[in-house]
């Protein structure tokens, strides 16, 4: 203990036993001192009740030591603080320095209260002064015992720790203001009582006291019980991930922090903490071989994990007062420029609550061990969130973070970096050589789980080996614009390898210019089948479902009976909520029958499932209940992470102007996102010209033409989703859709006439006002994400023809390659650069961690 | 994907609460009666006249404001301790600053119901679902004591009506007549008396009540109420006493003095009953992770809890054991997530008793590291046990309601569910509790 605090402890004491010794024993009524020491003691040991987490107690035994003050002379009134500090109960955190401190404030504080008293007029032993006229006198005393206790304490914590006088004072005087003065107010009660009838009277002041402090007593443990519950079952959640336990508990710690530091008022803080909590609960919807995955992770996979936020809101739905909570739960994994999941919202659009979430979350995952890697350290942890400022977190935010630390760290309680050793033994096939190097890093990490999910670190390639084109093809910035459709995409069952008019657009779209990644789209959009929507399909027509240890509860569903379509509609068809966007390729499909790779053509296939789709219109009611099910027949080739988009688009930047605009506008309706809002689409759109016979076409025998229904009535809020349910009748299959309602989720992805498509569906849509369309990224706006040092800010969207228009002529565009959608990763001379494009694809693996460790270090 | 199934128990939620009014939810007898009593009190008020009006309308304000902010906690219980007590305190009251304070006992009834109807404006106003029964049992608990204080306790003390010509006489006369009478012990101590008898009628209205709402036992109501009462009622009785003896110098400035605890006491239990429904939501809520991950049947475990809930109700569990059997009915099936091979689907009640036992396990862990559920920890855990292993009560009750749903589904057709319920009843006395099965076919039968 520092010689200071010895010195302050020492003075206190002595100076409360000087004033006990002064206590003039001849003049002092025994009976008086004996009772009210009797009482105060009781009080005391009644009711001390902890008021929330602050570690402030408060007790009955206030009133009794305000009555001391006021009937008592300095040192008899020390004498009985005296005794109350001897029976205090014994927290777990007692110690003797603790236990003198108190016995020296608590007798000190009334004798000041006394003297005081005395000197505004008030004192008398022995002597009751009547109403009106004790007020002054008493309103003094319980200021300066109030005073005083701060005082003191804040002396106390100025001394033995690293708080500040000043702050401290101020948040006792804050906090005992309310207790202090009531309890004035009834030692004054008790007073008159006492003077107009006996001292028991006092039994009866303190009953009602008692009872106040009982209930606030209920209150902070049903609190205290609360918080531990979700802890504790959240902890349950994440028993059988090794790497993640105890990883919601620090995530909510450092919203926590990042809270206090952004000055939010306290229940928003509980909320945040609460959210934090539970931000990873949607974990539980996904099969448990993802959470110990020994393999990297498939497509599918990739898919499921990314729904985790969806499933999480799912649980969290039905809590009521938990609006922002799952705000937080569903967007935490969005990034700023817009390339995260489950909806790629942007910017603003991305709530607070996300947003402090998503800095906490990446984190926390680079200071915990994980099983390719040691926990970094704080310091690299922050310097990676300050590459991602702007790109994937609020600049604001992540300083923000910073200055918390840097406050946790000077008050004592510093961010250690999780130095977890799981339980089971690592898996020794070339993950340890992972985590240290060297690099290039295999694409697939053996013992790669859940767990990276969040994780800054490890680029998105590392989650799947589902690899856009490009990438499958060496990354090649200016690839033949013929070559075949990329192996990984062929490779995937049921794949349609080679499409006529994929071709067609191939080649339509000339040289460079997204041309194959538009073909690889059409090729997704068209025919792309992993067996998902087949297992699906089974699930929803009842045949028996997938093997039942992947965790996964459709064939349950199948078992089911229907749904009564009243109790459909009820469910909200918000596409953040469950999951009918995902991966950057915001569709809402419905699920639709496997189709095998069809001879006769995209179209006669389509045909067919539209077929399909109507023979099955009873038993598939609720297909818009259950958006999950397009998960399989969701375009694959916009991977939310997969930042390695293709810079060679670059030439295309500046004609993809005139829909980019277009698509700005928020409220654009759905339809035009059900053109493949991949800014190469467009790119390749703006070069073609457009077919509109090819486009009327694939409108017109769109299979699914009620899922675009279905996502044009998205709420554009999950806490207004109740409010927002949209009738039976607009999810109906059976009900006709006016041919020029029909949007055209599956079939107008081919590459042509996005610009007229939208325009089109724009018009169509225009009545569905209280919807907008599945929020998606914005590409295409070359001044919004380039990135920058500079603060992010919101790109208006008034202002995107103007960027459009000056993208020709904007050199940094045009050396970022292509749509700023991509900027990052593109422009190579960027430090802050993590997902890597084909642009400097020539030096893959994106970049050398050992060698950026070192030249830190150095 | 089971949670693309629209929330089926929540509309059967707000059908329960949300969607009646608060006329509706009443017990209409009571009202009624609270009616007539407040009427009658208004018109003999209107008759006679009103003596110390701006007392009355002090006490009155008071009064309204204890209603306006009383506080609604879980389980539909209903706190107002400021209202109740300031209204106690003016039907009891006799002097203020030493005056003596005789209004008649309908005057104090008609500041009573005055504050009790201006109190419950507001929650009729937004539409609150509530019940007006609290409201009315507190109100005739006030008037039952006004009068019978009024009435006949001071009108024997005085030895004359506390508003007639023939006390005033005597008062003139004898100027020390009513300190005399009335500052003594034994008028306080009677004063104490009528209040603990108006905590202890209230009480008794409350069990009689309940025990004809939810078919409980009316011993087992009874003992909630006692229970619920102990420390609320006691701190009205104490409150409403201080305010009678300390207005005797202190004048009414004692009102706002003495309302601080109690105002105090019903912020705290606001806070806390917000506290426990968002436990309680949030428990029901986390009760879906099973569902999410595909353990269990969607909606299972809320149907589950509320099947227990009415057959717990009806069989005589305190509200303790209520709660802690609905923590573990939406809890029971947490077990899955932790065993290495989790049941899938959920269907729990055709397996074989080992391997419930071991899921049965698994969860109760997980509760008992949760910590604050109670012994719901102790219900999972017993709740596989057949009739004749003598588990707890409610592991009982969980037991006949887990496999019940299991056998019927979610929204069974008349045929499943007597189709169920004739499965159950084949194990009736060997696995299940036939008094708990006699519940559960009471309540399917409706």
């Amino acid at each position: 203990m520092p010689l200071a605090v010895r010195c302050y402890i020492s003075g206190l004491v002595a100076a409360a036993l000087s004033v006990v010794a002064m206590l003039p024993l001849s003049r002092t009524d025994p009976r008086l001192l004996a009772v009210l020491c009797v009482l105060v003691v009781t009080a005391e040991r009644l009711s001390r009740v902890r008021i929330g987490a602050s570690g402030w107690t408060m007790s009955v035994s206030l009133v009794v030591t305000l009555t001391t003050v006021v009937v008592l002379a300095p040192p008899a009134a020390a004498v009985v603080g005296l005794a109350t500090s001897l029976t205090l109960p014994r927290l777990p955190s007692w110690t003797w320095t603790k236990q003198f401190v108190n016995a020296g404030m608590m007798s000190l504080v009334p004798a000041a209260g006394s003297v005081v008293c005395y000197l505004a007029g008030g004192h008398a032993p022995g002597h009751f002064l009547n109403f009106p006229e004790f007020l002054l006198p008493v309103t003094a005393a319980v200021t300066t015992c109030l005073v005083a206790n701060a005082v003191i304490i804040a002396g106390y914590m100025q001394l033995s720790s690293t708080a500040r006088f000043i702050d401290v004072l101020r948040g006792d005087v804050r906090r005992a203001t309310m207790p202090y003065y009531s309890s004035g107010v009834l030692a004054l009660i008790f007073l008159s009582l006492w003077h107009d009838i006996g001292w028991y009277t006092a039994l009866l002041v303190i009953v009602p006291m008692y009872i106040a402090h009982w209930s606030l007593s209920q209150y902070a443990k049903e609190n205290a019980a609360h918080e531990g519950t979700i802890a504790a079952l959240v902890q349950a959640v994440e028993i059988k991930d090794s790497y993640t336990r105890g990883h919601s508990e620090r995530v909510a710690r450092g919203s926590e922090m990042l809270a206090k530091q952004l000055k939010m008022p306290q229940d928003r803080r509980a909320m945040l903490r609460f959210a934090g909590l539970l931000h990873d609960i949607g974990k539980l919807g996904v099969p448990t071989r993802l959470l110990t995955s020994t393999g990297g992770l498939t497509e599918e996979e990739f898919k499921l994990l990314c729904m985790h936020p969806n499933h999480g809101v799912a649980v969290l739905r039905d809590i009521r007062f938990l609006t922002e909570v799952y705000e937080g739960v569903l967007y935490h994994h969005e990034r700023l420029d817009g390339r995260g999941y489950p909806t790629g919202k942007s910017g603003d659009e991305i709530p607070q609550f996300a947003r402090i979430i998503g800095v906490a979350d990446a984190f926390d995952a680079m200071t915990s061990t994980r099983s390719y890697r040691a926990a970094r350290s704080v310091q690299e942890a922050v310097a990676e969130l300050r590459r991602g400022a702007g790109t994937q977190f609020d600049p604001a935010l992540v300083r923000a973070f910073e200055a918390a630390l840097d406050e946790a760290a000077r008050s004592g309680t510093p961010w250690v970096p999780t130095e977890l050793t799981p339980a089971e033994p690592q898996p020794e096939d070339g993950t340890t050589a992972a985590a240290v190097g060297p690099w290039p890093l295999p694409k697939r990490v053996p013992g790669f789980s859940f767990a990276d999910h969040d994780d800054p670190f490890v680029p998105a390639e590392w989650f799947s080996d589902w690899y856009p084109s490009w990438l499958a093809h060496g990354g090649e910035p200016n690839a033949d614009p013929g070559r075949p459709v990329p192996e990984v995409l062929g490779g995937i069952p049921g794949q349609r390898v080679a499409e006529p008019e994929a071709d067609n657009a191939g080649s339509e779209a000339g040289p460079g210019a997204g041309a194959d990644a538009g073909a690889g789209d059409t090729v997704g959009d068209a025919g792309f089948d992993d067996g998902w929507s087949e297992r699906m399909h089974s699930a929803v027509v009842r045949e028996p479902g997938p093997e039942p240890d992947e965790g996964w509860a459709w064939e349950d569903e199948a078992e089911a009976k229907p749904e009564p379509s009243a109790e459909s509609t009820r469910w909200p068809q918000d596409p953040g909520l469950y999951g009918g966007v995902g991966l950057g390729s915001m569709r809402m499909r419905a699920a639709t029958p496997a189709q095998e790779p069809d001879p006769r053509g995209p179209a006669a296939a389509r045909e067919d499932g539209a077929a399909a789709n109507e023979d099955e219109a009873d038993s598939v009611r609720l297909d818009a209940a259950a958006p999950t099910a397009d998960l399989g027949s969701r375009d694959s080739d916009t991977p939310a992470g997969a930042g390695a988009e293709p810079a060679h688009l670059a030439d295309a930047s500046a004609p993809i102007a005139a829909p980019t605009a277009e698509r700005q506008d928020s409220m654009t309706p759905v339809a035009a996102d059900s053109i493949d809002p991949m800014p190469f689409v467009e790119a390749a759109s703006s070069t073609v010209p457009a077919d509109p016979a090819r486009l009327e076409d694939a409108d017109s025998i769109d299979p699914m033409p009620f899922a675009g229904a279905a996502s044009s009535t998205v709420p554009a809020d999950p806490a207004r989703f109740a409010d927002a349910a949209p009738s039976a009748a607009d999810f109906d299959l059976r009900k006709p859709i006016p041919a020029s309602q029909e949007p055209a989720p599956a079939a107008a992805a081919p590459v042509a006439s996005a610009n007229s498509a939208d325009s089109a569906n724009n018009a169509d849509n225009a009545d569905s006002e209280d919807t907008i369309p599945v929020p998606r990224a914005k590409p295409g706006d070359p001044e919004a994400w380039a990135p920058s040092p500079e603060p992010w800010s919101a790109p208006e969207p008034t202002e995107a023809p103007k960027a459009a228009e000056s993208a020709d002529s904007d050199p940094r565009s045009a050396s970022s390659g292509g749509p700023s959608w991509f900027s990052r990763g593109s422009s190579a001379s960027s430090s802050a650069m993590r997902f890597i494009g084909p642009a400097d694809s020539g030096s893959w693996p994106p970049r050398d961690p050992e060698a950026k460790d070192s030249g830190r270090s150095g | 994907m089971n949670h693309a199934k629209p929330p089926a128990h929540r509309a059967a939620f707000d059908a329960d609460s949300d969607a009646r009014t608060a006329w509706a939810q009443s017990n209409p007898v009571l009202l009624v009666l609270a009616c007539f009593v407040a009427f009658a009190a208004v018109g003999s008020c209107a008759v006679h006249g009103f003596s110390q009006p701006g007392y009355a309308l002090a006490f009155g304000f008071i009064i309204a404001a204890g209603e306006a902010f009383r506080v609604r906690l879980p389980g539909g219980r209903e706190a107002a301790p400021l209202g109740a007590a300031t209204a106690l305190a003016y039907a009891v009251i006799t002097e203020i600053g030493h005056q003596p304070a005789l209004h008649n006992a309908p005057q104090a009834v008609a500041v009573a119901a005055f504050g009790f109807l201006v109190g419950s404006v507001p929650h009729l106003a937004v539409r609150r679902p509530t019940t007006l029964d609290y409201t009315a049992r507190r109100f005739l608990m006030v008037a039952l004591i006004a009068w019978l204080f009024r009435m006949f306790y001071l009108r024997w003390v005085l030895g004359a009506r506390v508003d007639g010509p023939k006390l005033a006489q005597t008062t003139a006369m004898d100027p020390g007549f009513l300190t005399h009478h009335l500052h003594s012990v034994s008028v306080g101590a009677a004063t104490a008396a009528f209040l603990v008898l108006a905590i202890i009628s209230d009480g008794l209205m409350g069990a009689v009540l309940q025990a004809g709402q939810h078919r409980r036992p009316i011993l087992a109501a009874a003992r909630d109420e006692v229970r619920f009462t102990t420390r609320v009622g006691l701190a009205v009785v104490a409150t409403a006493l201080l305010v009678t003896l300390a207005s005797r110098t202190m004048s009414i400035w004692v009102l706002p003095a003495l309302c601080l605890p109690l105002a105090f006491t019903q912020v705290s239990l606001r806070r806390f009953a917000r506290i426990k429904e968002v436990h309680l939501e949030t428990i029901r809520a986390l009760s879906r992770i099973t569902e999410v991950a595909g353990l269990t049947q969607p909606g299972h475990a809320r149907r589950v809890a509320r099947t227990c809930q009415r057959i717990g109700r009806e069989l005589g569990l305190s509200e303790d054991q209520l709660l802690d059997l609905e923590y573990a009915s939406l809890m029971h099936d947490i077990g899955q997530l932790s065993v290495a091979e989790p049941v899938h689907g959920g269907r729990t009640a055709p397996l074989s008793l080992q391997r419930q036992r071991e899921l049965a396990r698994a969860g109760a862990e997980v509760i008992r590291r949760a910590g604050a559920l109670g012994n719901a920890a102790e219900i999972v855990e017993h709740h596989p046990d057949p009739f004749g292993a003598a588990g707890p009560l409610p592991s009982r009750i969980l037991r006949v309601a887990n496999d019940y749903d299991d056998l019927a589904g979610e929204a069974p057709e008349p045929a499943e569910r007597t189709e169920a319920l004739r499965n159950i009843r084949l194990g009736l006395a060997v696995h299940y509790d036939p008094a708990v099965v006699e519940s559960l076919s009471r309540m399917v039968g409706e």
